[in-house]
């Protein structure tokens, strides 16, 4: 625990008020990354701390330790070998076969090795644009096309004082209550449906209130999710499927419709309000769902 | 001859079985799902070293269990790169809830103020059959 002293020990203080197993975990990271032994050495002297303080069994016994390697790795039959060979001899010394060292490659595996790479070439260069993508590389990046979000400048927007958990009878009636006169509620069309679960989220460090309303049906269901933001720092991300997107224009707002596995969703933005609805509705229902929303 | 030929058509199966391996790279990337419907997260710095970890998810229905897997919280070593220094889990408070279409929140971590850190939300959705997808959110922020 040396290194828990002095200069380390404000550097690593963190580490007491972590659990065993978060510990490990910074072990395991720490694999990942170039980390001086200093952290290392403080992490397992925290290990061994609280393990001596709150011992679980995972700390070996050094004699048990001794006692097992003498017995089934220090045999006869292990005489000259070795338990990590494959760090080899020599500090710097590689880890390749010796009937292998030296070996360079024939002048025939060289020529499989540029028809293989002209072959490379024509693949990667030829089949992306066959298949509709710009380059071998975008194959990957293309998939990303499949979230819908939004990128709209910040809007500045009206914040009202929320009521701390309110129940409401209904999303207009939490609308209201919150001061929110923009239509963003289907009026005829819920009129179908039962309205079986309403929440509120409020998120005091973002400026920020969700709205979920769960509505069904003895055939179907759909939720509609509205986020309120003061200014918009980030959209949400949704998920959608190969399909097209469309667009359906309602009360001046361009209102985009496209399917999740086969779900219909409908995204839209208005002044300060992302909206959307999901659910196992038809085309035609989404479409009337729309302009139930602007009827007055 | 006959063994170059052998080595030549071994060459082409190893180039054969990588481009099959970016097609399956291809397929593993989030690309719609039967759980989720939308999410987000997102972390920013509410002064004094507190960062606020927000995340919210929607499933594609109602969920036996919805929220924030893990979030894992690292610090900025610079040329050591990144330290873990917290990770919330799915059993910690206010990480996810049941029986709901949608679930979101905000889970506090106090930092040094003026230090970078990496924030890696994971938001999952398992559904009534037991099956769970998750995306991961990834974010910046200095305390």
């Amino acid at each position: 625990m040396a290194e828990q002293s002095g200069g380390p020990a404000c550097k690593y203080s963190y580490l007491e008020a972590l659990s065993i197993e978060e510990l490990e975990e910074l072990l395991c990271a720490s694999e990942n990354v170039q980390r001086d032994d200093g952290y290392i050495d403080a992490v397992i002297a925290v290990i061994r701390k609280k393990e001596s303080q709150t011992p679980s069994g995972r700390l070996p016994d050094v004699d048990e330790a001794w006692k097992e390697f003498q017995e089934q790795f220090n045999t006869a039959e292990g005489a000259g070998m070795t338990l990590y060979s494959e760090f080899g001899t020599e500090p710097g010394s590689a880890s390749v076969p010796k009937a292998k060292q030296g070996k360079g490659l024939n002048r025939s595996a060289w020529r499989g090795l540029a028809v293989a790479a002209v072959l490379a070439l024509c693949i990667t260069t030829l089949l992306p644009p066959a298949l509709g993508y710009q380059s071998f590389f975008a194959m990957v990046g293309q998939w990303n096309d499949t979230i819908f979000h939004f990128t709209l400048p910040g809007q500045e927007a009206e914040y009202p004082t929320i009521p701390d958990d309110a129940e409401y009878e209904s999303l207009q009636a939490a609308l209201t209550a919150h001061e929110i006169t923009l239509p963003l509620v289907p009026n005829s069309f819920i009129e179908e449906f039962e309205l079986i679960d309403l929440s509120v989220t409020e998120y005091e460090d973002y400026d920020r209130v969700d709205y979920n309303a769960v509505y069904e049906n003895a055939d179907t269901w759909f939720s509609i999710y509205l986020v309120q933001r003061n200014e918009v720092i980030k959209t949400r991300q949704y998920e959608k499927d190969e399909s097209m997107v469309k667009t359906y224009r309602a009360n001046d707002i361009d209102h985009y419709l496209f399917e999740n596995n086969g779900r219909i969703t409908i995204a839209w933005y208005n002044d300060c309000f992302e909206c959307s609805v999901q659910g196992e509705i038809s085309l035609e229902d989404a479409e009337r769902l729309i302009d139930s929303i602007y009827e007055r | 001859m006959k063994k170059n030929k052998m080595r030549i058509v071994s060459l082409l199966l190893v180039l054969a079985c990588m481009m099959s391996v970016s097609a399956y790279a291809s397929d593993i990337v989030p690309y719609a799902s039967d759980q989720i419907s939308a999410y987000d997260g997102d972390a920013i710095a509410v002064g004094n070293g507190r960062i606020a970890i927000e995340f919210s998810i929607e499933g594609t229905g109602k969920m036996s269990s919805i929220g924030a897997q893990r979030i894992r919280v690292y610090e900025d070593y610079h040329s050591d790169g990144w330290a873990l220094v917290k990770t919330f889990r799915q059993t910690d408070d206010g990480m996810n809830t049941s029986g709901k279409v949608s679930y979101g929140n905000t889970m506090y971590y106090n930092g040094i103020a003026g230090t970078k850190y990496k924030i890696e939300i994971v938001v999952f959705a398992t559904d009534s059959k037991g099956v769970t997808d998750t995306r991961t959110v990834t974010c910046y922020v200095t305390a």
